[in-house]
């Protein structure tokens, strides 16, 4: 009875999964060095941006058809999901509300000048709704995943 | 925890370390890991070492 060594198997794919982590960390602080420090224009990271893009998606793909859960339906995997939702919504308006203010600072008088807090307010606003659109897909993908999953085994 | 057992066995069944690995598809260090209890098998390589050595899961893996 041949079978592949199941340790040598699961220390390569342990090895694979490490270096997949590394090499997304790299894209991750590249990306941002781009974007945020050296300003550089889209076409320069957009490399990276299909790397992680791609490999978040592939991801996503494969435990959907694998009938593994992304979201679970429990309740404190709801609001996991909600505060990691407002958490980085708050993120994402940070960066954003940090450049607008240094392109547009000579328009503004101070930090709390109303327009500017107005922007903040609407970039929340669109960052929330863009990233629980985002959630609410994942969730409704989940759904049908386990669904499926579900209909195969009961087959 | 060390499996005296499954040395016991494959000394009994005069098979080496190699010769096991062999037979079960495995390298010599994973049956050398297993019997020193520093890697913990899958129940699809338990099975195959039992079927190589002619014993019972009970015999080598389970109950003491």
């Amino acid at each position: 009875m041949k079978i592949k060594d199941e340790r040598i198997v699961s220390a390569s794919r342990r090895i694979l999964n490490e270096t997949y982590l590394l090499v997304m960390t790299f894209a991750l602080v590249s990306l941002f060095s781009k974007y945020y420090f050296l300003k550089l224009p889209m076409s320069s990271y957009v490399t990276e941006l299909v790397m992680i893009g791609g490999s978040v998606l592939y991801i996503i793909v494969r435990q959907l058809t694998l009938g593994l859960e992304i979201i679970h339906s429990t309740h404190q995997a709801k609001l996991w999901w909600s505060l990691a939702a407002v958490g980085l919504s708050i993120l994402a308006t940070i960066i954003a509300g940090f450049q607008n203010y240094q392109q547009y600072h000579a328009k503004y008088q101070g930090v709390f000048d109303k327009h500017f807090l107005m922007a903040l307010v609407f970039l929340f606003a669109a960052n929330l709704l863009l990233t629980g659109v985002i959630i609410a897909t994942l969730y409704w993908l989940n759904r049908r995943g386990q669904a499926s999953f579900e209909r195969r085994i009961n087959r | 925890m060390k499996n005296k057992r499954l040395k016991l066995a494959r000394v009994a069944a005069d098979l080496s370390q190699a010769e096991l690995a062999e037979q079960v598809g495995v390298t010599r260090q994973t049956i050398g890991l297993i019997e020193a209890g520093r890697y913990n098998p899958t129940l699809k390589l338990c099975i195959a070492i039992c079927q190589a050595l002619d014993k019972t899961l009970n015999d080598l893996f389970w109950g003491e």
